[in-house]
């Protein structure tokens, strides 16, 4: 004990203080930027989230906790919620299998990998605005190749962006198709980082493909996995660009989701406090769900 | 050369500092002076008549745009004393930072933006009443056609001034038409309704609509059917709501059901989409502005315009109007009183019908020979008489809109309520937003 007060104390000395110093110094410059474009505008939303916010008229009243009052019997708002969760369900399990599939057989050396991995990645570097419009055409049920395909081959075709009962999965397939290069990606790169002697040590002792892959690959992928687990779940809890370009948020609410809502509210009809208990609603869902996730899939824990 | 106390060498080395040089030099400087003095009068002149800019935006990127500039650039050439730099960007991105730069004092004099706008923005403060432009030597009112004039007053004072007006009018596929056996557009609600059922195939992977119907992001197609049938969506002292009352009740209901069992129309279309299907030869009518004969005739479409058909309570159509606002920090109320004196004088307004189709405004314009020049000019004019606006002078109009009306009738496309049961309760809810 008295050791350890000695040791405090020899810490707090001239040279150490000063190390300190200089290196809050040299992360100040990053800190204030964060600062005043992250933390402030979080802590303003949160103000305002408490405020009856008119945009166009620049006037704010306090109103409490009246916005997540309204907000808790808003159906629209509630909507919204399934809808971003349907969409969340959709894309991540599938978009992560097709990801982690794409990266294995990414990660044998075969012909032209670079080229697949340069494709599949294409799509992510691409501008969402530009990738929605073209796959609106793509959709589109009457001038659209898809349907001018499923005619030929005597498939049924689906209204896609027209049908209340489509349009959602439509939104679905293109955040699949936009997200899978990026996961792939980070998959391949953990892929990469495990050691040969663990397969070769497995062949060895006779283990197959199947047995090689679940007892060596993805409990060794885990900390990545659960990376690009965490990140496509807020990623996709925060869809915006796709929908308001091919949907709008229609036909009919069956494509809207929170960040449309947020954006409806706070920028259409220029009321900032109710866009904001929105914002502030999704962040709380959003650290509840990442907290659980690290939780119980032990983020800390690599064996 | 006398010689002076002091520094002779230096004095030597300035031979003009003599007394006859003295006076040489100060007589010119005299003479200069004078001179200069009567050309300082000119400068004074000259400053007087600086030109005063004035800053102008519009969203106008569409193809007539090149009417729009090159009407500016006359205005310009014409008036030594008002310069006007406008600034031309797509709707979305102008609307979403007008009214923040308005409010700041940063934004421009003059906006070109949709009538829809004027109850909102006169309200908030963020531009001012011109009722000075209707004065003397400017506008004369009693050339605006009545709809029109409506809309350009808030609060009974004028907001805005004719910008472009263009009546929505109906497009006819002249090939898909023959094709039926029908030699003419529809005149009457009926043939109308006939005609669209008639010319929607779906069989055989062909699907051909008779009548494509847009419910979001468009101009307005649903209250036409409304208006048509004599029916209307709000009172004329917009307090209100009369979408749930019988008239327009039928109106929404017998077409629902051309959509739904004849599907004469794919539902939930985009005012875009409702474009592509007539510029594919996909729908043999569709009902939009002037706009898009450029696009139409570039697919090689076969078509013409005619007047909305009549129903009870034609003919009416819809107009969509364009205007130009004054912002509220702006102090240059006489310079921009003479651009929109100017921009609406029967020369501008006869450049901008021949070059990009939008037909005139006036009123005392209907006969004019010169319009000819572009075809399309006088078929469009035919409708401006009878333009009504939707929701205008409505404050909530953007909320109304896209939350209460356009869900209403989406859920009536998509057959999940009746147009009674959807209708009404639009009607209370528009209640509490009026």
């Amino acid at each position: 004990m008295s050791t350890m007060i000695g040791a405090r104390r020899r810490r707090l000395s001239g040279p150490h203080i000063r190390r300190i110093l200089v290196g809050y110094l040299f992360i100040l410059p990053s800190l204030s930027v964060l600062a005043l474009f992250v933390v402030w505008p979080i802590i303003q939303t949160i103000w305002m989230s408490f405020n009856n916010v008119d945009f166009l008229n620049q006037s704010s009243a306090w109103v409490g906790a009246d916005n997540y009052r309204q907000l808790a019997s808003d159906s629209r708002f509630w909507n919204a919620l399934r809808n971003t969760a349907f969409y969340t369900l959709g894309v991540v399990p599938i978009g992560l299998a097709l990801s982690l599939l794409a990266a294995l057989a990414l990660a044998e050396p075969l012909r032209g990998r670079s080229l697949f991995r340069a494709a599949f990645f294409l799509p992510v570097v691409s501008s969402f605005a530009v990738v929605a419009i073209v796959w609106q055409f793509l959709l589109n049920q009457d001038i659209g190749i898809l349907a001018y395909w499923s005619r030929i081959l005597g498939l049924p075709s689906a209204a896609w962006l027209n049908s209340t009962v489509w349009a959602l999965p439509a939104v679905i397939i293109v955040g699949i198709w936009k997200g899978l290069g990026f996961n792939m990606v980070i998959l391949l790169a953990g892929l990469m980082g495990i050691s040969d002697t663990y397969y070769e040590a497995a062949s060895i002792d006779g283990a197959g493909a199947f047995t090689r892959f679940f007892q060596i690959t993805l409990p060794m992928l885990r900390p990545t996995a659960l990376f690009v687990l965490v990140m496509a779940i807020i990623g996709s809890f925060q869809v915006f660009d796709q929908v308001y370009v091919m949907t709008r948020g229609g036909p009919l609410f069956s494509t809207e989701t929170i960040v449309t809502y947020m954006y409806h509210q706070g920028f259409e009809l220029y009321q900032m406090g109710y866009a904001s208990a929105i914002a502030v609603v999704l962040f709380v869902i959003l650290l509840v769900v990442t907290f659980f996730q690290l939780r119980f899939l032990r983020y800390n824990d690599v064996d | 050369m006398k010689s002076l106390p002091g520094s002779p060498t230096a004095r030597r080395r300035l031979p003009w500092a003599t007394g006859e040089f003295v006076r040489a030099i100060s007589a010119v400087s005299l003479l200069g002076g004078v001179l200069l003095g009567s050309g300082s009068l000119g400068d004074t002149a000259a400053r007087a008549a600086t030109p005063v800019t004035l800053t102008f935006w519009n969203g106008f990127t569409g193809p007539d745009e090149a009417a729009v500039v090159a009407l500016v650039k006359q205005f310009n050439a014409s008036h030594a004393d008002i310069q006007i730099s406008m600034t031309i960007e797509p709707w979305d991105t102008l609307l979403q930072k007008l009214p923040l730069s308005l409010r700041v004092g940063k934004g421009p004099d003059i906006s070109g933006l949709s009538n829809q706008y004027v109850p909102q923005y006169a309200q908030a403060g963020l531009i001012q009443p011109i009722d000075s432009v209707y004065g003397s030597g400017g506008i004369d009112q009693n050339v605006i056609p009545n709809g029109v004039r409506q809309v350009l007053q808030y609060g009974g004072h004028y907001y805005a001034a004719p910008m472009t007006v263009d009546p929505i009018m109906m497009y006819w596929n002249k090939t898909l038409f023959q094709k039926a056996g029908l030699s003419h557009a529809p005149t009457t609600l009926s043939e109308w309704q006939a005609d669209a059922v008639k010319l929607s195939k779906h069989a055989n992977g062909v699907d051909q609509y008779g009548l494509a119907v847009a419910d979001n992001n468009t101009i307005p197609n649903w209250p036409i059917f409304i208006w048509d049938n004599g029916g209307d969506i709000i009172s004329a002292n917009g307090k209100q709501p009369l979408i749930g009352r019988p008239k327009a009740v039928a109106a929404v209901s017998q077409w629902a059901n051309l959509m739904i069992k004849d599907r004469i129309s794919p539902p939930a279309l985009s005012g875009a989409d409702d474009d592509k299907l007539f510029q594919t030869g996909k729908a043999a009518m569709e009902m939009t502005g002037p706009w898009a004969t450029t696009g139409f005739t570039q697919a090689g479409i076969k078509y013409d315009v005619a007047m909305v058909p009549k129903g009870p309570g034609g003919p009416v159509t819809a107009g969509n109007a364009d205007v130009l606002v004054l912002s509220k920090s702006s102090s240059n109320l006489a310079q921009a009183k003479v651009f929109m004196t100017w921009w609406n004088s029967k020369s501008a307004e006869e450049y901008l019908a021949i070059h990009s189709g939008h037909p005139p405004v006036r009123t005392d314009m209907t006969n004019d020979p010169k319009l000819s020049a572009n075809p399309w000019v006088h078929k469009f004019a035919v409708g401006t008489p009878y333009a009504r606006f939707y929701l205008g002078n409505i404050k909530n109009y953007a909320q109304i809109d896209a939350d209460v009306i356009t869900p209403a009738l989406q859920s009536i496309e998509f057959g999940k309520q009746s147009a009674a049961a959807a209708l009404s309760a639009a009607s209370s809810k528009m209640t509490k937003l009026l």
